[in-house]
């Protein structure tokens, strides 16, 4: 105790610089995959060759919205798509056009993160905690859960919630249910699980698409509406997506902005 | 021919990334995983600060077409992070004032290595709540600068606050943990 006040400031910015807690690889693997899923649902941005150069880049940021928001509703669906395309992806079209096989990481260790089932940690990440305007938001949805048992399951954590899940004809016997930490919403055919930040949406016909689908959303009300062979998902009554189990893969078309 | 992207500077990355490279987004993600992660986990519970931390990094990945490079990644960077805390804490998710003599539930401590019974562990145990038990701005300015290597001004850009404000809310947050850590 006899050092000095520096000495003291040095040993205590050693300590917290010493600091080496990183990410679960879990964590690190969603991130990427959706790093990846948005950079192959959107075309490159034009103008950015090999030769580009701060320069041509640096710019006045554009008014009218925060330099830190992002760029756009589309893009914003487009990004967060990411679980469902890594983990689904050979089920799944997106769009008119289907986008093409998602190219090979270049490094080696990237693929096998990326090729996680997923299944268990979906919402090892979106176990969002009830939010007070999310749960008065919700508070109709919950009312009208036709299966309120299911929210009292507990959600999957720890080793066993790594566990990829069953698969086979004995895993598709169960209806679906939603993890405790969301919200469930049924109609049109689908079971909604809804957190603060995805919806992760279930076909409920035991012929239709086994594997959940995963969306982020924006906070609001969520609202299903049938328009023939699509479900239009809403969110405080705008459009954002038109989902379709077709042959046991789902279609996902995403509204303009 | 392009540059080996762990040789590329963090805007180029985002350039590179903007045009379809994600091998730069890794590369990016790679430098700045730790730190963003750290700097919530600081400051929440290891299953707030995992959520912040992804929220981060979709806001980036969302943002890449928006983003002008200029300099600042680091300083855009944290500056979501920042927003993102902001957040949290107004929305009044878990975290209440911690009590640093008590064993705080759900506020991880450094991850436990082959010195886990050493005093240094011990110690910077004790630091990591002693810093969670700090008022915000000084907590966040001292995490971004001790933990982050941000610099005054960057803090200041991220934080909103002026470099003098930063400074002062360096000297007490230090002054705290000395005087804490001293009476221990």
């Amino acid at each position: 105790m006899n050092k000095q006040p520096d000495q003291n400031d040095d040993d205590l910015r050693a300590l917290l610089g010493a600091d080496t807690a990183e990410p679960p690889d879990t964590l690190d693997a969603r991130i990427l995959a959706a790093a990846r899923a948005a950079r192959q649902m959107r075309p490159a941005a034009p103008g950015i060759t090999d030769t580009h150069t701060h320069g041509a880049e640096t710019g006045s940021h554009r008014r009218g919205r925060p330099w830190y928001l992002p760029a756009g509703l589309g893009a914003a669906a487009a990004v967060l798509l990411a679980v469902l395309v890594v983990d689904r992806a050979p089920e799944v079209s997106i769009g008119p056009g289907a986008s093409p096989p998602p190219p090979q990481l270049t490094r080696p260790e990237a693929p096998a993160a990326l090729a996680q089932d997923a299944q268990a940690e979906r919402f090892a990440l979106a176990r969002e905690r009830a939010m007070p305007d999310e749960a008065a938001a919700d508070s109709a949805l919950v009312a009208a859960d036709p299966a309120p048992a299911a929210r009292s399951a507990p959600a999957p954590r720890g080793p066993a919630a790594e566990a990829p899940a069953p698969r086979g004809p004995a895993a598709e016997a169960p209806a679906p249910t939603c993890p405790a930490s969301a919200t469930p919403q049924s109609g049109e055919g689908l079971l909604l699980c809804l957190t603060p930040l995805h919806v992760e949406i279930h076909d409920r016909s035991t012929s239709g698409c086994t594997q959940p689908l995963v969306l982020a959303r924006s906070a609001g009300n969520v609202s299903l509406a049938r328009d023939g062979p699509e479900v239009i998902i809403r969110v405080d009554g705008i459009e954002q997506w038109r989902v379709q189990c077709t042959a046991g893969a789902w279609a996902v078309r995403a509204a303009r902005p | 021919m392009r540059e080996p992207v762990a040789a590329v500077d963090d805007d180029l990355l985002m350039a590179r990334y903007r045009a379809g490279d994600l091998a730069a987004f890794e590369c990016l993600y790679q430098r700045y995983r730790g730190l963003v992660y750290r700097f919530f986990l600081r400051q929440l519970p290891q299953a707030d600060a995992e959520e912040c931390h992804q929220e981060v990094w979709l806001k980036v990945i969302e943002g890449a077409d928006g983003f002008r490079a200029q300099g600042q990644f680091r300083a855009w960077l944290f500056t979501i992070a920042h927003h993102t805390l902001t957040d949290r804490h107004r929305r009044g998710m878990r975290h209440a004032a911690i009590d640093p003599d008590v064993e705080t539930d759900g506020l991880a401590d450094p991850a436990p290595g082959p010195e886990a019974d050493t005093e240094q562990a011990l110690t910077a145990a004790r630091l990591h709540r002693l810093v969670a038990a700090l008022p915000l701005a000084q907590r966040e300015a001292l995490l971004l600068k001790e933990s982050a290597g941000l610099s005054l001004a960057e803090i200041a850009a991220v934080t909103g606050a002026t470099e003098e404000g930063v400074k002062s809310r360096l000297r007490y947050a230090m002054q705290k943990l000395r005087d804490a850590l001293g009476r221990s």
